[in-house]
């Protein structure tokens, strides 16, 4: 594939940016409810630590940065993912087991101009969390109405392109 | 019990993954992203996913010196409002990066780099 004396050093470049398209995220918080007793209930409401992190691999970015492959224009679109979400009991949680819930969860997102729709499938990492598998579907809109209330209120309109434009 | 399990795993199901956004990005380049052509290119031809703002929108060339390699000034327009070229200098073999900074016409601003090699 690669001739020349250059082409080797190329070669080395490439593989980072292979690796440079896998992106991982992570996020962390405390949830503390407004209220503290469920009077209705008679239960406390306890306040939790909230944890995630997902592994993404972006085929836009591989297409546009690191090396376009000629593959199909969808799957260009691409991200494929594998998100894990955790809530563990953290305080007021009297009466109640301290076991930490959360979901493994693959999917894959597809990734345009205007709008995002994913879906991946819910795995409860135990049994306190669920015992079927389950489906979440997402779907993201941007630049909604650009010819009607999404245009500039002065200065004259702007083209629509079509994603990618495709 | 399982009603409030789910309702506590729920509104983290419902978290954001990534977001859509109507900027724009490259689609595709002449040469390609990554690419090794055994012909040196005269023009450098990119094309994004938006129209864009000629005024603000610009891509450099440069060797693995580090030298620029590009003809200073891009065009616009050849073939629709998101294509921009740019004429490039006699390349010799090696490994070649862009850079691209451009304003889409919905006023965002995007960039990016990318390498193509011409081999021998």
């Amino acid at each position: 594939m690669f001739r020349g004396a250059a082409a080797p050093s190329f070669a080395r470049q490439l593989v980072p940016g292979l690796l440079a398209t896998l992106v991982a995220t992570s996020d962390a918080a405390a949830q503390i409810p407004s209220s503290s007793f469920d009077f209705a209930q008679d239960l406390p409401i306890p306040q939790n630590l909230v944890y995630g992190a997902s592994l993404q691999y972006s085929m836009p970015y591989l297409k546009s940065s690191v090396t376009d492959l000629g593959l199909p224009d969808f799957i260009n679109h691409l991200v494929p993912l594998v998100e894990v979400q955790f809530s563990t009991p953290a305080e007021n949680n009297a009466g109640n087991s301290f076991v930490t819930t959360g979901a493994i969860q693959p999917g894959v997102i597809w990734v345009g101009s205007y709008f995002q729709v994913g879906v991946e499938a819910v795995i409860p990492v135990n049994g306190q969390t669920g015992s079927t598998i389950g489906v979440l579907g997402q779907n993201h809109l941007d630049d909604m109405f650009p010819t009607t209330i999404g245009q500039p209120l002065l200065g004259k309109p702007t083209p629509v392109r079509t994603p990618f434009g495709g | 019990m399982y009603t409030r399990v789910l309702m506590t795993i729920l509104p983290l199901l419902l978290l954001p993954t990534a977001t859509a956004d109507a900027h724009a990005f490259l689609d595709r380049a002449d040469p390609r992203v990554g690419s090794t052509v055994h012909a040196a290119p005269h023009t450098l031809t990119l094309w994004f996913t938006q129209d864009l703002e000629p005024a603000f929108s610009t891509v450099e060339v440069h060797d693995a010196s580090g030298a620029r390699v590009d003809g200073g000034k891009p065009t616009f327009g050849a073939g629709g409002r998101n294509v921009m070229q740019i004429a490039l200098k006699p390349l010799s073999p090696g490994v070649y990066t862009v850079s691209w900074r451009v304003l889409s016409v919905d006023t965002h601003t995007t960039e990016g780099t990318f390498s193509f090699h011409v081999g021998e």
